[in-house]
């Protein structure tokens, strides 16, 4: 707690100083949750931008962000006496980044820095979003990401435009709470986990190029990526067997190497705006190894993929009827973190937003996912999340929404592991 | 002789038909002249919205315009919207950039109708475009010192409105007051107010867009206004929204 006090006592001290140059935002989620044993959960986050032009040529950006959220931690007495399990705090840089314009050429912009570059056309969720990993700690946002280090140069010519992405240090998405549950799958067996991270610079190393081109307004894109899954894949279980119905085993993790190719377009089409991604990938490692030697067995292989190649792809349009009510609707194969085209799943989102009062009440009475678990059994197999939402823009620089979360899916269905996140939910912002 | 009178009437109706045209023509070019004489603009404006209780909000931009068919745009103020940038090209080419998802966005037909920020002004509205070539009409009035015309989109501009009526003062060809019509009914009315002469060029300082519907208005301020600077082209590019 005091932790937390002394960084937001040293941000708004910087913010004083730098007041002019220092924007940002402080947003509050309050959700009560409806089949939760926690029932309802507080956080703030502060996000504070400083952007610093040195000259036409030469900026600087840093957006800081800290986390507060208000989860009980508490089991004993003991527990009552430590004041981090009442609030837990987190503190990180977000982007601090330098761009270049045009350097080391007219018709380059170079970009250094902890940032995020989105390669997809697709709204808030896209399959061809592989830069950066998804932060995935809060399923309710789906439009979270990882921000790290890169070299991005962004080329522009003539007839196209070019952009190759390096990023020197793999890092991996952030699951959610109880991710895996090793006892849906291993039954008695006591597990333990471990992770293998790629280990040199190279193995950490992922490249990415995109070709950028715009015909009578109308944006295509083609771009290759050489980079890593960004959730864990089990390549090795060592099992060792105390009793006929018990014992051990160890699950080893790894990142396997990815090649995408992606082709993305977006544009108008007289009174619709459409856009699309589509993205084929090739795992280098489709199969994990079940280690029976401690049971005088042998070495046996499996797949968490049957192939190796699997394609995600996303179709996407919206409709605007006199500027007042908002239609938009989006079809994506594969969620975020899934691989192997046996596990992925279908999802229909659709938006609809009505405003009132030149914008100070937007309306969002149809939001909705539907997830197709399988085409064949539609009607029984899937889920579906429901989120209609008010949100009151009372005066500049704030705003209230209200929303409602209901959630609800089958068995192997992703929404089927979120469900108990079903919740009523007040959000404000503060802009500064 | 009567048949010959008749023809003498035909013809000097046809000529004055002709020449209210050329009249109408005239002004049309002379309004594009005016407003778009200016190599360049450079404009920091402050918008200002009023609704029906007298709530007010502000919006900054600020804003570039080369000719009369590119301009780009980025609003400063609030800092909800710092950040977000709209650019209007030829053709009716209309992008805005999403800094939240470093996206850019092709804006429709259909959205050009949309609140430009929840103001009173569409995005057609503030999409660049020429009287004498996107729009035909007529004159309606005339007197010592204003025009009254009516003028009507031609199909390629894909406008929303079904005719704008212009108030045009006869000393600067700049249209001080127009009233947009849809479905048969004035929607709203733009005033422009504070004539001032900036360098070489006729400039109102200050547009008020009224919505008769709603009582809602939208004050758009100049702060300040810079001419024929040699803007760069590379600013009228998605390159420029990104930064």
């Amino acid at each position: 707690m005091k932790k937390f006090f002394l960084i937001l006592i040293i941000l708004l001290g910087v913010l004083t100083i730098f007041a002019s140059d220092i924007s940002g935002k402080i947003e509050n989620d309050f959700r009560l949750f409806v089949f939760e044993k926690n029932i309802f959960m507080d956080k703030f986050y502060v996000d504070m931008e400083y952007k610093k032009n040195f000259n036409e040529k030469f900026d600087f950006n840093l957006c800081l962000q800290i986390e507060s959220d208000y989860p009980f931690f508490i089991k004993n007495i003991e527990d009552m006496t430590e004041k981090e399990n009442f609030y837990k705090n987190l503190f990180k840089i977000y982007e601090a980044k330098i761009f270049l314009k045009k350097f080391p050429f007219d018709f380059v912009d170079l970009t250094l820095g902890k940032t995020f570059y989105n390669l997809g056309k697709g709204f808030v969720v896209s399959p061809s979003d592989i830069v950066n990993s998804d932060d995935l700690s809060d399923p309710l946002r789906m439009d979270k990401k990882v921000t790290n280090f890169m070299v991005l140069l962004e080329s522009y010519f003539k007839f196209f435009d070019l952009n190759i992405i390096y990023t020197p240090f793999f890092t991996p998405s952030i699951l959610p709470d109880g991710y895996i549950d090793f006892k849906d799958y291993m039954g008695n067996l006591n597990i333990k986990d471990s992770i293998i991270l790629p280990e040199n610079i190279f193995q950490n190393s992922d490249f990415f190029v995109e070709f950028l081109k715009d015909i009578n307004n109308f944006q295509t894109s083609f771009f290759y990526g050489y980079s890593r899954t960004k959730t864990p894949l089990p390549s090795n279980i060592k099992l060792e067997m105390v009793t006929p119905f018990s014992g051990f085993g160890d699950v080893k993790f790894n990142f396997p190497r990815i090649s995408s190719f992606g082709l993305g377009f977006s544009g108008a089409f007289g009174d619709f705006s459409l856009w699309s991604d589509f993205v084929g990938n090739f795992l280098n490692e489709n199969r994990f190894k079940i280690d029976l030697t401690e049971i005088g067995r042998g070495v046996v292989d499996t797949f968490f993929a049957k192939e190796k190649i699997f394609f995600n792809f996303l179709l996407g349009f919206d409709f605007n009827i006199s500027g007042k009510y908002y239609f938009m609707t989006q079809y994506v194969h594969g969620i975020r973190g899934t691989y192997g085209e046996e596990n992925l799943n279908d999802y229909l989102f659709f938006n609809s937003r009505i405003s009132f009062l030149n914008e100070k009440i937007f309306v969002e009475p149809f939001n909705f996912a539907y997830e197709i678990v399988d085409w064949k059994e539609i009607k029984s197999q899937g889920g579906i999340l429901f989120n209609p939402k008010i949100t009151l823009n009372l005066m500049d620089d704030f705003s209230i929404g209200f929303s409602f979360f209901y959630i609800k899916g089958t068995s192997g269905s992703y929404f089927k592991k979120i469900e108990k996140l079903s919740c009523f939910e007040l959000t404000t912002k503060v802009f500064f | 002789m009567k048949k010959f009178l008749f023809t003498i009437f035909v013809v000097l109706n046809l000529l004055s038909v002709k020449s209210n045209e050329l009249k109408f023509e005239k002004i049309l070019e002379r309004m594009d002249s005016i407003t778009n004489a200016p190599k360049d603009q450079k404009m920091f404006i402050t918008i200002t919205l009023i609704d029906k209780n007298n709530v007010q909000s502000i919006r900054k931009i600020t804003m570039y315009q080369k000719g009369w068919d590119k301009r780009a745009g980025k609003f400063t103020y609030p800092n909800e919207q710092k950040g977000l940038g709209f650019l209007s090209l030829p053709g009716n080419v209309m992008h805005i950039y999403l800094p939240a998802y470093k996206k850019i966005k092709n804006i429709t037909t259909q959205s050009k109708n949309g609140s430009f920020s929840g103001t009173d002004f569409t995005y057609e509205d503030m999409e660049m475009s020429s009287f004498s070539k996107d729009y035909t009409g007529k004159i309606l009035n005339e007197n010592d010192s204003l025009f009254l015309i009516e003028i009507y989109p031609k199909k390629e501009k894909n406008s929303f409105y079904e005719k704008l009526q212009l108030t045009v003062d006869k000393r600067f060809y700049i249209p001080i007051k127009i009233e947009f019509f849809e479905k048969g009914k004035c929607t709203k009315i733009l005033e422009r107010r504070k004539i001032e002469k900036i360098k070489d060029y006729y400039v109102a300082k200050e547009m008020v867009m009224k919505n008769i519907e709603n009582k809602h208005q939208t004050i758009m301020q100049y702060d300040s206004i810079f001419f024929d600077t040699n803007l760069s082209d590379d600013i009228f590019t998605d390159r420029f929204l990104k930064e």
